[in-house]
């Protein structure tokens, strides 16, 4: 029985912190168009980016039955970004990890060296194939 | 007797497992390592520079790291009368198949005990793995050539 | 010595002169613990496999025997024993530290009582005075010659049984007074009952079990209700119910006993109840031994019943033959 209780307990725990969502820019209002092409994707519910320089970080929130192609997803948000901005270099994912480091990176409020040392960062560990 | 009454018998005699409360035993033990296994993964997403898709293997050896102690102490052979294929599937009954061998086999040396014989469940694991892989590729091969879906 | 198609009536009364009987640490809650001689806190001792903790139980419960009877290692001419593993090296081993004549007999679980019987005929025929027989099983040790390693976590099914870590040796001398003798012993023959299931053993060892006993009471001209008990060795709860539901004999379902199915108690932690050669070994050497040496038991007929697999056979898809061998004990009055 206690075995039980501790699973629904746990359960609870994990249910209780999700199913925010959360549409963020960094360094605010610097790309409306990139909010528009997100914000018209039915599959993903939220976005977070983080621009530096010609680099932009984006992480998006996939829908639940979405995931399965969420690779493609991800591949046709960049593509139709690059050709909205073809002087920026985009990475979107929707790796928890950049999520997670964007959302650091707003909370922390870097600027100049040291958000391009944390974008950098970033950029090499998404590109770790193993 | 004939063969037919006593297989009759038998049949009457031997207690049935009620397959519902199985499952449900096999859901939660299997679905507690999973649940187990994902916040671990969290762990290393957060503190440690792994990717959703790098965090994979260290989440991996930490749990069967975590099963060779309750292999060692016996207590994963209780989950497991628990837990049924729950306990077998994930990478923890991989684990338990691994280290439960190393250690009945200790008492023959380690080259010809250890080393001969702790591949000896795990063995067929992967061995069928490989070869299911195999197949598969095989198959998603063809398909993509074929043209009906893309990698 | 009258032989009627397996059953041979013993006329010099050989006797079980006094029984030595030592268990591990799980079968301390066992309903029978009070009879065991001797209950060892491990299973194996530090530095020492498992294979070498089963000699060491032999060798304690014969050492135990034997002072028991007040008898000296140097004036038993023979010992008789056997084991579940790989060539009996247990029971060999054990015998090179008695270093007195020795003969390896293989039942699997029956093994108990064909070391009894073969104690009993030497006895009988004159060749020997005072004989060292009996058998013992260890679980961990068995675990890992015929299932998986021990922890490795594979589910037991209901109709699993538990081997039993003992050993169970008895002194058997030329009529000895105050001490139960064998009257009768039944020689089992190999029965198959089809089955295939390593992992419910009662059911392909109810037939030989059966077999074996009606032959008993048709060459002996006796029923199951001139019995006090009649002792099945390792049948298992659900081995024990198919055992009764093949008789259909009213009186059997008192009579009709088996020590798997007692050896645990109801812990459903052991499944259908124990199993091995230590359980009969065991449980006949201690509490049916007491029993009948108090008075309470006249007549019990023990019948150690032994499933003759191995890893290999089930493996390759082969049923189960089994075995099942019997001996008559009686208490004479005292006086």
């Amino acid at each position: 029985m206690i075995k039980i209780k501790y699973i629904l307990l746990l359960l609870l725990f994990l249910t209780a912190c999700s199913n925010e969502t959360n549409q963020m820019v960094y360094p605010e209002n610097d790309l409306p168009e990139l909010e528009q092409v997100l914000k018209s994707k039915e599959a993903v519910y939220g976005y977070r980016s983080v621009m530096n320089k010609d680099d932009v970080l984006v992480s998006i929130d996939i829908r639940r039955m979405h995931q399965f192609s969420e690779n493609k997803i991800a591949k046709n948000i960049k593509k139709e970004l690059e050709e909205k901005f073809p002087d920026k270099e985009f990475l979107v994912s929707n790796d928890l990890k950049l999520k997670w480091e964007i959302e650091k990176i707003m909370k922390q409020n870097l600027k100049n060296d040291e958000l391009t040392k944390s974008v950098d960062e970033i950029k090499s560990l998404l590109k770790e194939e193993t | 007797m004939d063969q037919k009454q006593f297989d009759k018998i038998v049949e009457r005699q031997t207690p049935k497992p009620v397959m519902f409360f199985s499952i449900i035993k096999a859901f939660l033990i299997g679905g507690a390592i999973c649940t187990i296994g994902q916040l671990i993964t969290f762990f290393y997403i957060r503190f440690f520079p792994f990717t959703e898709r790098t965090a994979a293997n260290p989440t991996v050896a930490t749990m069967i790291f975590i099963v060779m102690i309750l292999t060692g102490t016996g207590l994963y052979k209780k989950i497991s009368q628990v837990g049924g294929a729950g306990s077998a599937v994930p990478v923890t009954g991989f684990g338990n198949a691994v280290v439960s061998a190393a250690i009945e086999h200790k008492s023959e040396g380690y080259v010809l005990g250890v080393g001969g014989n702790i591949f000896k469940l795990a063995g067929s694991v992967i061995v069928f793995g490989v070869f299911s892989a195999f197949c598969v590729a095989l198959i998603k091969t063809i398909l993509v050539k074929m043209g009906v879906v893309s990698w | 010595m009258v032989n009627t198609f397996g059953t041979i009536q013993f006329k010099e009364k050989p006797s079980i002169a006094s029984t030595g009987v030592v268990v591990g640490p799980m079968e301390k809650d066992s309903p029978f613990a009070a009879s065991f001689d001797e209950i060892l806190p491990l299973e194996n001792e530090k530095d020492e496999s498992y294979e070498q903790a089963n000699t060491r139980f032999i060798e304690k419960a014969c050492a135990v025997t034997v002072q028991k009877g007040r008898e000296q290692i140097e004036n038993i001419d023979m010992f008789i024993g056997g084991d579940l593993i790989n060539q009996l090296s247990p029971t060999n081993f054990a015998a090179r530290k008695l270093a007195i004549p020795f003969l390896g007999v293989f039942s699997a679980c029956a093994s108990s009582m064909e070391s009894v019987i073969l104690g009993s005929l030497l006895i009988e025929s004159g060749n020997a005075k005072s004989i060292l027989a009996g058998a013992s099983s260890h679980h961990p040790a068995v675990e890992r010659q015929f299932r998986y390693p021990l922890e490795y976590g594979a589910q037991k099914p209901g109709t699993a049984q538990w081997t039993v870590t003992g050993a169970g040796f008895a002194l058997l001398q030329n009529h000895v007074k105050n001490a139960p003798i064998i009257t009768h012993a039944t020689i089992g023959r190999v029965v198959d009952g089809g089955q295939q299931n390593p992992l419910h053993m009662g059911a392909a060892m109810a037939p030989a079990a059966r077999d074996t006993i009606e032959r008993h009471l048709k060459n002996t001209n006796s029923k199951i209700s001139d019995y006090d008990v009649i002792m099945t060795g390792d049948l298992g709860k659900i081995g024990l119910s198919i055992l009764k539901e093949m008789f259909q004999d009213e009186d059997s379902g008192v009579i009709l006993q088996d020590a798997g199915a007692q050896f645990y108690g109801d812990d459903s932690f052991f499944n259908a109840g124990a199993s091995g050669a230590g359980c009969s070994a065991t449980v006949f050497f201690s509490h049916i031994y007491k029993q009948l040496k108090n008075g309470v038991y006249k007549r019990v007929l023990l019948v150690a019943t032994g499933a003759l697999l191995s890893p290999l056979t089930f493996q390759q898809g082969e049923t189960i033959p089994c075995i099942a061998h019997a001996i008559e004990c009686r208490m004479e009055k005292r006086g």
